[in-house]
């Protein structure tokens, strides 16, 4: 793909996005009074045409031509603003849109488009000429429906006038010429006419002197010497006269060659070689488009040197202890200082490559919102916060789906229609609110509703039915565990989720997708005020903090992320409730087990000097629990290789990790261990 | 070597108007709209302008006009746009343009254009 095309196609995808804003723009606050976004909307669309005509895409040059087209005379006030005019538009740039991807995975357009192309075209037109002013001027083409100004067919014939004779030095002369004398028969009562005499004389001198005609040249500075004196463009148009009267001859001899390239080139374009050579300078940008590839390499090899520069400290230490050779240790230490350092600033510029701005996942929203609430025949108005909350690449297009998902069921369940709202004293518009927000190193996305609320009890009815709960817990649960009991995996497959009073469609997807990037999500609802949903998710994942744990004699890796609290606790607190290992921390209580019994090792956990034992507080599904283990050792940055083959099976692990002394490290998933 | 000043808001059209105008050996700025590009010439000369209409904050005639009422060298302009109507034409002949030529423009018409409006001789 030539560098051109790619810049093509992301001005395209840009465009297309601020044209859509804007559309959304127009139906919302503003209205289509806007002169402004409309116009600038008008703007949009007519950049997009006319970089479209630099290719060869017909179909969408024909659609781009329509649409602005008709913006023009919603512009001009000819046609009405309306909602079906505005799905027209979006259908057209739709179209547009999915040509753009055919053209970055294939090249080309697909075939087959014309069609679609003439029926945009034609409802493009009809929503023109519905307009009263238009009518007739519509009737007269439907005769001939499909003319040449469809095709921008006007873009073309003119196309051809100037560039009759693409390399014809002669014609162009001439034609250059022609234009400077009617510039100079212009009034002169501009106030910038000194410069545009000035600009007239300068283009007069390069053509004459191009063309090896310079011989008069040195009375053209005196003539516009003269026309500036007197603010006239007399005395330059009496020089290009004699000018031109000399030439007179030479150029009808000429038109006999014009006569034969002008069918030359009317028969074929020639071929225009196009292209710059690799060698060739290109613009000193200042953004870099990079395939992700290289960049995911990039961080992966930035990942390995941070762990492998943990191997200095081994080394000096082996140099001291081993060799005797202290000089030589301090030596290693101070350059792991340093070596450390550039790691570490490697690490944190990598990670910002890969930072990008949630906007990329929101601005698909306000299309969403607006399709959905008018086929539900709702009104929502929608709000968007933070867009500008960078977080990594990877979990930016992770979260696109859930959230998606979450916006259609507030829109869905959440939002009432119309008369419901007005009927219970709410504003007939309903809101939805998006916000993203960053706080010590986790980003929030919350989705925020004010329709009717979950109600728990039938949540816990359902969860009942459904065997998900039994009646003990039906007893015991809270309202919050019962809304939690949304994200249960059995709860999505009850018939109709609609008259479960709100959400359960996949929710569990959305907990499971959330919980593959290390996210979170909660859920708040109020009844009949509306429903909060929390996304919480790490900045990056690249690198994974662990705490090294010993059990049995052997190292294992815990997610730090996993793990709310370090302790030890004394034999002394823990208790046995009902059969199972507990003790009271910060009030609460919470479970015990060993690692050793997770992992099915025989060996029971050991206590130290203090007969207290090492306990991890973890946090899973919001329940807390304290995982045994025999001794903590460091908490190390590490890269989390997911497991492949046999042994990938064994979803107890999350993975492995290479430590600096070379050494692997198995890293657990506590949430499934348990 | 001579230099070119390109202002146009889309960005595939400064890339082509660049690759073309490289390729023949020209040094290329670029501005994305008319204050942009009166700011530069401020500051450094061009030979030659190529300038777009339809343009956010200034326009391709508000740039023109500006640039003429400058009392400053005042280099051909070429202006590219796809209006084909007469008026328009007679629009940027009155402000100060040099040429009107319609989008899409060939490369090989450009480079002609260019080259007469430089007052260079054919390679």
């Amino acid at each position: 793909m030539t560098p051109l095309l790619e810049q093509f196609l992301s001005e395209t995808r840009e465009l297309l996005q601020s044209i859509a804003e804007n559309l959304m723009q127009l139906e919302s606050d503003s209205g289509p009074d806007s002169p402004v976004t409309m116009n600038e909307l008008f703007r949009l669309v007519h950049t997009l045409k006319g970089c479209s005509a630099l290719f060869e895409f017909p179909e969408m040059t024909q659609v781009l031509h329509a649409s602005e087209d008709l913006l023009g005379a919603v512009r001009e006030g000819r046609v009405l603003y309306s909602q079906a005019l505005a799905d027209r538009l979006l259908d057209a740039m739709d179209f547009v849109s999915l040509l753009a991807d055919e053209v970055e995975l294939m090249g080309v357009t697909g075939a087959g488009h014309g069609d679609n192309a003439l029926y945009l075209v034609e409802a493009l037109r009809q929503a023109k000429a519905e307009s009263l002013a238009d009518a007739n001027d519509y009737l007269s083409t439907l005769s001939n429906p499909l003319d040449e100004s469809l095709i921008g067919g006007d873009f073309q014939a003119q196309h051809l006038v100037n560039a009759a004779l693409p390399a014809d030095e002669a014609y162009i002369f001439e034609a250059i010429l022609q234009t400077q004398r009617e510039i100079l028969s212009l009034p002169d009562s501009d106030s910038w006419l000194i410069g545009r005499l000035t600009g007239i004389a300068a283009t007069l001198d390069a053509s004459h002197r191009s063309v090896g005609l310079s011989e008069h040249l040195p009375e053209l500075a005196l003539a516009l010497a003269d026309s500036l004196a007197c603010a006239s463009a007399a005395p330059l148009l009496a020089w290009l006269d004699a000018q031109t009267a000399q030439q007179h001859e030479t150029a009808s001899k000429l038109e006999p060659v014009l006569e034969s390239v002008l069918t030359v080139v009317k028969g074929g374009e020639p071929n225009v070689q196009f292209g710059r050579r690799a060698e060739d300078a290109y613009s000193a940008a200042k953004t870099l488009k990079v395939d992700q590839e290289k960049i995911d390499v990039l961080m992966d090899l930035i990942g390995e040197m941070v762990v492998a520069k943990n191997s200095l400290p081994y080394l000096a230490v082996k140099a001291e202890t081993y060799y005797g050779l202290l000089e030589l240790s301090r030596e290693i230490k101070s350059q792991y200082a340093v070596i450390n350092r550039i790691a570490e600033d490697m690490q944190d510029v990598i990670m910002k490559v890969r930072m990008m701005p949630v906007s990329f996942i929101f601005q698909r929203f306000p299309r969403l919102v607006r399709d959905t609430s008018r086929k539900l025949g709702k009104h929502v108005n929608l709000i968007l916060e933070g867009e500008q909350t960078e977080i990594d690449k990877t979990i930016v297009e992770a979260l696109a789906a859930p959230l998606i998902h979450i916006v259609r069921n507030s829109l869905d369940h959440g939002i009432e229609m119309p008369d419901v709202r007005s009927a219970k004293g709410k504003s007939k518009e309903g809101k939805i609110t998006i916000r993203a927000t960053q706080e010590s190193g986790r980003i929030y996305i919350d989705i925020a509703d004010d329709g009717k609320g979950i109600d728990p009890n039938l949540i816990k009815f359902k969860a009942y039915e459904k065997g998900i709960i039994d009646e003990a817990k039906l007893e015991r649960l809270t309202d919050q565990e019962a809304l939690n009991l949304v994200f249960a995996a059995g709860l999505t497959t009850v018939d109709e989720i609609s008259d479960l009073s709100g959400r359960g469609v996949g929710m569990d997807v959305v907990r499971n997708a959330m919980e593959k990037i290390n996210g979170i999500v909660s859920l708040t609802s109020e009844m009949g005020k509306g429903t909060l949903i929390r996304l919480s998710l790490p900045l990056s994942m690249a690198v994974t903090q662990v705490i090294i744990v010993e059990s049995d004699k052997q190292l294992f890796g815990i997610p730090m992320d996993k793990v709310e609290e370090i302790v030890r606790i004394p034999r002394a607190a823990i208790h046995t409730i009902k059969k199972r290992q507990t003790t009271v921390l910060r009030n609460r209580i919470v479970p015990l087990v060993a690692l050793n019994q997770l992992l099915a090792l025989a060996a029971e956990p050991l206590a130290n000097e203090d007969d207290r034992f090492a306990t991890l507080v973890v946090r899973i599904n919001n329940e807390y629990l304290g995982i045994l283990v025999d001794d903590f050792r460091d908490t190390v940055g590490v890269i989390v290789k997911p497991m492949d083959g046999i042994i990938g099976g064994l979803s107890g692990y999350a993975g492995s990790a290479l430590l600096g002394d070379g050494s692997v490290l198995m890293i657990l998933n506590p949430k499934e261990l348990l | 070597m001579k230099r070119i000043l390109i202002v146009d808001d889309a960005a595939t059209v400064r890339l082509y108007y660049r690759t073309i105008l490289e390729s023949a050996n020209y040094s290329v700025e670029e501005a994305i709209n008319g204050i942009e590009a009166l700011e530069k010439i401020m500051l450094i000369s061009f030979d030659l302008c190529v300038v777009d209409i339809n343009m956010p904050k200034l326009d391709g005639y508000g740039f023109l006009k500006e640039l003429r009422r400058q009392a400053i060298d005042q280099p051909p302009v070429i202006m590219i746009s796809t209006e084909a109507q007469a008026s328009d034409r007679q629009q940027a002949y009155r402000l100060g343009a040099n040429l009107y030529l319609i989008k899409p423009v060939k490369p090989s018409e450009l480079l002609t254009h260019v080259r007469l409006l430089l007052g260079e001789a054919r390679a």
